[in-house]
């Protein structure tokens, strides 16, 4: 059956002319690869998104969620796209419940900004993803399960976000979790919805566990030779008695730019351990003087970095920090592998055209990267790792490619389980219209 | 007796040793029940598989018959999650009870469904590391128990609940297929179905294999407490020690009721004439703990704490902790029969709530003793009566229920770490409405098209897979599309 055509008269009947764009200067911003929608939508409440959903899904219109657009090319290409959806005018702190830690706020929200707001109540939400300068919501965040070097410590929005709301394909609203930081009623939905990259559902409002700001903070940064002896200073700190916010492993590409930044004297290691603890002051002291002592048995020297915030910025920021044509990608294995994964990383690029700028969450067994090239030597650098990380039972996944990139699986195998999510998909969306083939 | 038995036991003892196959009344009087023993229902079969294979083609056979199964792990659940349905079997996997790996280097454990939590610290013991939820029957509950569960425990506040120490599992899918979510890597590719499955009270298949995270022992650990005049002292001494940055391992208030019945029981320290105490653990680095410690101590003075004490040595600690631990049991001495709760509520709705179920237990005219996790706000309101009186038992559930609706309308949750699973499935419409669980059954039917695994918990009434959006038509053209991948 041929779908019908999109009529914008029909769209006024639940939002107003001013929410609703169709002009192509207005619809740039959305493209996805290399499709435009026909129509951008602005809801500015919740029941909006409902009706726009079960009018799209009535007429099988697909549908694109957008927060603050700064991840359109994460994902495969889409197999249509008739409506974007914006959610920027869903921009509400719901409340904020300073004695219980809890923030509500609506999807549409920049991430900066609630986070500014927190601060000034000397609260803050512990996940620190990358793109917040360039307004990334907290839905589109939650979309993308996107984190940053605090990860070691708290995890991903998947540890931190208690309730959410979400608008279904067919229109009806619905929730997952509670404003509880204990519940354990009903499946955990919300968390299901963290990372399903806006396929099942449309994400409205999020509520999520707060942090009291620590008194302080310092780096310890340190250059390591070899993968031998990086793996046994990752396991010596990783069993000292400390508590890491963050143990990162930046290859000479990325720590260039640390150095340059910090003013410290450029040292030329291979890898470039980086170690952030946060507390009370007293015990960020004590625990950096261990580090050191720890460090210099191994006869490692290093420096401590004071005032760190703006080191910590770039870390979570360097994969989008690129102007020539670069690939995103994110590799996952066990904890113990990565130095393994890293040498060989860097002895591959050495045979490639390509140039690459890696930190690894060495406490996570995860390695960003940011790979500059040609298309060709992307994608070949890619089918490389790839074919590399089958052999440990390891992953990568890109979360950018070029919008030339044609034909590409952003995601590889989905693994034993890809068929219960294509079942999964099928019943939270019978009609494909969220984001049909982004991710399934 | 359906028609079908005989030819199902056939075929289970095709499947099992005689040993793992029970169908004699007397051998499965023991199974008809968890820890909530107001419920019983007795199983047409219990079998006790001691691989994947036998649970699968246990499930297999389950299948082609549509006969109902409930998974049971040590059955110390509260929630009547592995309560069996009498139409059913009762799959226990406490024979499935090695720990199959440790790796210290990677920080995990992989261990089968009826490995005991306790024994996975023992395990790791000597490492140096330990698995963090430590829920109170953790001597003999079991991981399995505590993934269908998301188990939490007293140190929750701190370190999570179970959900965030499982990196992957094995399954056997209600329809006999087996499958693995996650894995040894912290993240994989594609949907968390593991985070739908840790915590779905058993409904969605049989876990038999889980990848637990290990966590580094703390360098340090203090214990204390403090004594205050009033319950609501107590409550704002925990919102101010959260608010000035400290957030400890575990902060545990109990009341006058609880804490004379566990001085009766175990002699934990504890001032009897306190009208309620707070139990705090700090834990960490020596630097960390050292620097918290005092400022703790001055939030208890500000928040006007009669005494504090802290635990001399590791004797005294455990001493308290024993206390605490012991305060379901220690209810024998004062009462006949208890019922507990686990409503969860805003920490700082402590005060008013606690109020509230007061003037309940005053109208009902039964005692409550209140013991909670009082860091995450995770009440557990032990009404006291004795089930020899008739009727009783009747306002106990009631009352419990209106606890639950106190704690839903303060902004909670009706379950902390228990479970909805048959004791609470009909206050969950307190909690989510009906889009919310029409939600939540398009998770069932992905995984469980005939509803057959654990049937009758955790959902306030049976639905089909058809009746929610889905035909039947629909439903099996589904099925065929994805068997063809599935199997």
């Amino acid at each position: 059956m041929d779908k019908k055509k999109i009529n914008i008269e029909e769209f006024m009947n639940f939002i107003s002319h001013d929410n609703i764009h169709t002009q192509r200067s207005e619809l740039l911003k959305f493209q996805v690869f290399d499709k435009l929608p026909s129509i951008a939508l602005y809801p500015e409440n919740i029941e909006q998104v409902s009706q726009i959903l079960e009018y799209c899904n009535s007429n099988s219109y697909s549908v694109i969620p957008f927060g603050g657009c700064t991840k359109v090319s994460f994902g495969n290409t889409l197999t249509a796209f008739d409506v974007a959806l914006s959610l920027e005018r869903l921009n509400n702190i719901v409340k904020h419940d300073k004695e219980d830690f809890i923030i509500t706020v609506q999807a549409g929200c920049r991430f900066k900004d609630v986070q500014e707001f927190l601060l000034s109540k000397n609260q803050f939400i512990a996940v620190d993803p990358p793109l917040t300068d360039k307004g990334a919501t907290i839905g589109g965040i939650v979309a993308t399960n996107d984190y940053g070097p605090s990860r070691f410590r708290y995890g991903t929005f998947r540890e931190q976000i208690i309730e959410i709301v979400a608008v279904g394909t067919d229109g009806k609203i619905f929730k997952g979790g509670a404003k509880v930081v204990k519940n354990v009623a009903g499946y955990d939905i919300h968390k299901l919805l963290v990372g399903s990259m806006g396929t099942l559902g449309v994400v409205v409002e999020v509520s999520i566990k707060l942090y009291p700001v620590q008194e302080e903070s310092l780096t310890f940064i340190t250059g390591i030779s070899d993968s031998e002896m990086l793996k046994s200073c990752i396991q010596k700190i990783l069993n000292a008695d400390l508590v890491l916010s963050s143990i990162e492993v930046i290859n000479p590409e990325l720590s260039a730019d640390i150095f340059k930044l910090t003013g410290i004297r450029p040292i030329k290691f291979p890898y470039t351990l980086s170690l952030r603890i946060e507390n009370v002051k007293k015990a960020v002291i004590d625990q950096m003087a261990l580090v050191k002592s720890i460090l210099n048995s191994d006869n490692l020297e290093g420096a401590v970095i004071e005032n760190d915030i703006q080191v910590w910025e770039y870390l979570r920021n360097f994969p989008y920090k690129s102007n020539s044509n670069n690939i995103v990608c994110k590799v996952s294995v066990t904890m113990n592998e990565i130095p393994r994964v890293l040498e060989y990383i860097q002895e591959s690029s050495e045979n490639l055209d390509v140039k690459i700028f890696s930190s690894a969450k060495a406490g996570n067994g995860i390695i960003q990267l940011l790979i500059e090239g040609k298309n060709k030597d992307l994608e070949i650098t890619v089918e490389l790792l790839r074919s590399y990380l089958t052999t440990i039972q390891g992953s990568v996944i890109c979360q950018h490619i070029p919008r030339d990139f044609g034909k590409f699986d952003s995601w590889g195998e989905l693994g034993p389980s890809s068929g219960l999510m294509k079942l999964l998909k099928q019943n939270f969306d019978p009609n494909n219209i969220l984001n049909p083939g982004r991710l399934i | 007796m359906n028609k079908n038995y005989n030819e199902i036991k056939k075929r289970f003892e095709a499947i099992l040793d005689p040993d793992s196959f029970l169908h004699r009344e007397e051998e499965i009087i023991a199974f008809e029940c968890d820890a909530l023993t107001y419920y019983r229902v007795k199983p047409v079969f219990v079998v006790l598989p001691i691989n994947k294979q036998q649970v699968s083609e246990i499930i297999k056979v389950c299948y082609e018959f549509n006969m109902p199964f409930v998974p049971r792990g040590a059955g110390t659940g509260l929630s009547g999650g592995a309560l069996p349905v009498d139409d059913g079997v009762l799959i226990s996997l406490a024979k499935m009870n090695q720990i199959l790996e440790i790796d210290i280097p990677n920080r995990l454990v992989v261990v089968q469904p009826g490995v005991i939590n306790r024994s996975v610290s023992e395990a790791v013991d000597s490492f140096g590391f330990y698995y963090a939820p430590d829920p109170s029957s953790q001597i003999v509950c079991t991981i399995g128990g505590n993934v269908a569960e998301n188990s939490g425990g007293v140190h929750c506040l701190k370190y999570g609940v179970t959900t965030n120490h499982i990196l992957g599992l094995e399954m056997v899918l209600p329809n006999g297929e087996i499958i693995e979510l996650g894995g040894k890597n912290q993240e994989y590719p594609g949907y968390d179905l593991l985070s739908i499955v840790v915590g779905s009270e058993g409904l969605l298949g049989i876990v038999t294999k889980v990848i637990l995270k290990i966590s580094k022992k703390p360098q340090l650990v203090k214990t204390l407490f403090a004594s205050f005049d009033s319950i609501e002292d107590a409550g704002s001494s925990v919102s101010g020690i959260i608010s000035n940055g400290i957030i400890p391992a575990g902060m545990e208030i109990m009341d006058n009721t609880c804490i004379r019945a566990v001085q009766t029981s175990v002699k934990a320290g504890y001032p009897e004439d306190a009208d309620s105490i707070l139990l705090i653990e700090l834990d960490g680095p020596n630097a960390e703990v050292e620097a918290q410690l005092p400022i703790v101590e001055n939030v208890l003075r500000e928040n006007s704490a009669i005494q504090i004490k802290i635990a001399k040595d590791e004797a005294e600690r455990e001493l308290f902790w024993k206390g605490r631990k012991s305060a379901f049991a220690a209810m024998g001495r004062v009462s006949p029969d208890y019922y507990v709760q686990d409503g969860v509520i805003p920490r700082n709705k402590l005060a008013e709530v606690l109020r509230k179920t007061k003037q309940l237990s005053e109208e009902y005219g039964l005692t409550i003793a209140n013991v909670f996790h009082a860091g995450d706000g995770n009440l557990h309101p032990l009404i006291l009566f004795n089930s020899a009186v008739e009727g009783e038992f009747d306002k106990v559930e009631k009352l419990a229920g209106e606890i639950l609706k106190i704690c839903v309308e303060s902004g909670g949750s009706i379950t902390g770490e228990h479970g909805v699973g048959f004791d609470k499935k009909t206050y969950i419409p307190l909690m989510f409405n009906d889009h919310d669980l029409e939600t939540m059954q398009l998770i069932s039917c992905t995984f469980d098209l005939k509803g057959l695994c654990n049937p009758g918990k955790l959902f306030p009434t049976p639905r089909t897979c058809a009746e929610h959006g889905m035909t039947k038509e629909r439903a099996s053209e589904i099925e065929r599309k994805i068997e063809g991948e599935l199997y």
